[in-house]
């Protein structure tokens, strides 16, 4: 067990180092040099040789890459172009406003999608199934972004029922967090359902039934149990969806977020702070991979022993 | 029966499979929606010229400026008093462009790669696959935003960074495919007669995994548009303004909400159309082949 945490715990090393190294390589391939986009249109070369010794931009590639890699895993990720702030600082203020619209859009989606996929699964064909699937279906088909928009002219513009953008742990939580969940709901109904299904025709269920044991304890403490492992895996691989559909819902709804600081990023060419955030959403990402697989052997002890 | 199966009736036996695809896809009906969609989308967007009543780059900005959906303009004008009805439908064709284009990219270099590293392994392998780790270490449209910044805005910088970005799953499938393809009896034999590597490849290898690859670029396609209406609502696709995107589309209307919701309603409704078109498709190929893609 402890052998199977720390190999898990290993391999993000890999992933750490492969995650810089793209990171600083695509950064190297932006065309001009950032050093002259600061400067703008002002012709003064001398000015500009000093500023690109300043950035370091006059050093070897491999120079600037050691360095940037040194940096870096000390969780130095450089100042902003633009404000001089530490990258990490700017990164450090923004995180926990995604976290909060990411954790919120997660509760929902689980605590809406699995109960559905349950109940479609063991009313199969029932309104509740089609529903379920009328879900699922638009769920994957709707930009996040056109959702969230067409709901803030509902909701907002039109029966004036919800703030229309803004941070707030109040209404204003509502609509982004709705925006961003149902894609992620539309994908646990349908795993929910799909893999509650296939159990329901295994052997050990209906060995259960046939023991005289009730509904409930079948489907609760038998079957259930054995959807769980999929449904991690699914909600584990959702979070990469959730993290994309936080940023665009982000830049809807005004929500002082990760991907807004990453949409002015862009917008500014601001590239050691589009790099930061780079960086951090894939450690990001790479965690929480990290831990779901961690969580494997506590879910399933099958696993334990392999 | 003993008798080796000649080519024509091999060529039979595969037009009896395809018949019989075709058969259980169309006995689906939400199958036979995902078709029809998808037929009426590309056809629409083909015949874009015949179809459309005024032009989707001039505007009338004196007569028609931000004017609510009506029988002479359906779906409204927009900011610069164009026809919003015209725009969405040369819109498919950009978007359709970019998205096939794309995935075309992305599928040729994936294929290429699974190909390779499936049926040599070794250290091309290794390295190959490693390269492909670090890809799938980032959520798909961050990795898309930091290329798409990179490039710079333009068509062909926006079809080289979605094919960037979905090649290393394409990699992934087939290499996939490849391990237990090539292990196969055919491909011993075929290396016995002394069928060359290329040969065993391209003509054994490859038809034999062309299935999933079908499905998985039917639902990648989908995928793509997504991605490229985010990207291009971020405002990080083509900077060609005489040739919108819905995504572009999208990003434009955004000023406009109070003033003229239609302008975001319907480039969006045309995205949702098209996605849910290609999702249905591809499930029901995924049913009809009777595979689980990737």
């Amino acid at each position: 067990m402890i052998r199977y945490i720390l190999t898990r715990v290993l391999q993000l090393i890999p992933t750490i180092f492969g995650i810089y190294t793209l990171a600083f390589v695509l950064m190297r391939v932006l065309p001009g040099d950032p050093a002259s986009f600061l400067i703008g249109f002002r012709d003064d070369d001398q000015a500009l040789a000093d500023l690109r010794r300043a950035m370091h931009l006059d050093e070897s590639v491999l120079n600037q890459y050691v360095a940037f890699l040194g940096n870096a895993l000390h969780g130095d990720l450089g100042r902003s172009y633009l404000t001089r702030q530490p990258v990490i600082e700017m990164i450090g203020q923004a995180l926990p406003q995604t976290l909060i619209l990411g954790a919120a859009a997660m509760l929902l989606a689980v605590g809406i999608g699995v109960p559905l996929g349950i109940i479609a699964a063991l009313r199969k064909n029932s309104v509740w199934d089609n529903l379920s699937r009328l879900i699922a279906l638009i769920g994957v088909s709707i930009p996040v972004f056109w959702l969230g928009v067409q709901m803030q002219i509902v909701f907002a513009l039109d029966l004036k029922w919800l703030p229309i953008s803004g941070l707030g742990l109040d209404a204003h939580l509502i609509m982004p967090a709705l925006a961003l969940s149902l894609a992620t709901l539309a994908l646990l109904t349908r795993m929910t359902r799909a893999t509650l299904l296939e159990q329901i025709s295994q052997d050990y269920v209906r060995t259960a039934h046939s023991k005289g044991l009730r509904e409930r304890a079948v489907i609760g403490r038998h079957a259930l149990r054995n959807t769980l492992l999929p449904l991690v895996t699914v909600g584990g691989s959702s979070i990469a969806n959730l993290l994309s559909g936080a940023l665009l819902v982000e830049v809807i709804f005004n929500w002082p977020g990760l991907g807004k600081l990453l949409v002015q990023a862009v917008n500014t060419r601001d590239y050691t702070l589009l790099q930061g955030l780079v960086i951090v959403f894939a450690l990001i990402y790479a965690g929480i991979n990290m831990l779901i697989d961690l969580a494997y052997p506590l879910i399933d002890p099958r696993i334990r022993l392999r | 029966m003993t008798t080796t199966p000649t080519p024509l009736a091999l060529a039979i036996q595969t037009e009896r499979e395809s018949t019989k695809t075709l058969r259980r896809l169309l006995q689906s009906p939400l199958s036979v929606l995902g078709l029809l969609i998808v037929g009426l989308v590309i056809a629409v967007s083909i015949g874009a010229p015949l179809l459309t009543p005024y032009d989707p780059v001039k505007g009338n900005i004196s007569t028609s400026y931000v004017k609510a959906p009506s029988i002479a303009h359906p779906f409204g004008t927009d900011d610069a008093g164009r026809d919003i009805f015209s725009r969405v439908i040369y819109g498919g064709r950009i978007s359709l462009r970019i998205a096939l284009l794309a995935e075309a990219f992305g599928l040729i270099v994936g294929t290429v790669v699974g190909l390779l590293t499936g049926y040599y392994g070794g250290w091309l392998d290794s390295v190959l696959m490693r390269v492909v780790d670090i890809f799938m270490a980032f959520p798909l449209l961050i990795i898309a935003i930091g290329l798409a910044a990179a490039l710079g805005p333009s068509e062909g910088n926006l079809i080289l960074t979605l094919g960037l970005v979905i090649w290393p799953f394409v990699a992934r499938l087939v290499r996939g495919q490849v391990l237990t393809v090539r292990e196969g009896e055919y491909i011993a034999a075929a290396r016995v007669i002394g069928v060359r590597d290329r040969g065993i490849i391209f003509r054994h290898i490859l038809p034999n995994i062309l299935t999933p690859l079908i499905v998985y670029g039917t639902l990648g396609v989908a995928n793509i548009i997504l991605q490229e209406a985010a990207l291009s609502f971020l405002g990080l696709g083509s900077a060609d303004r005489s040739a919108p995107s819905w995504g572009r589309m999208l990003n434009d209307s955004r000023e406009f909400l109070l003033a003229a919701p239609w302008m975001a309603f319907y480039p969006g409704l045309a995205i949702v159309i098209i996605v849910l078109g290609l999702n249905l498709l591809g499930d029901g190929l995924q049913d009809a082949l009777d595979i689980r893609a990737g």
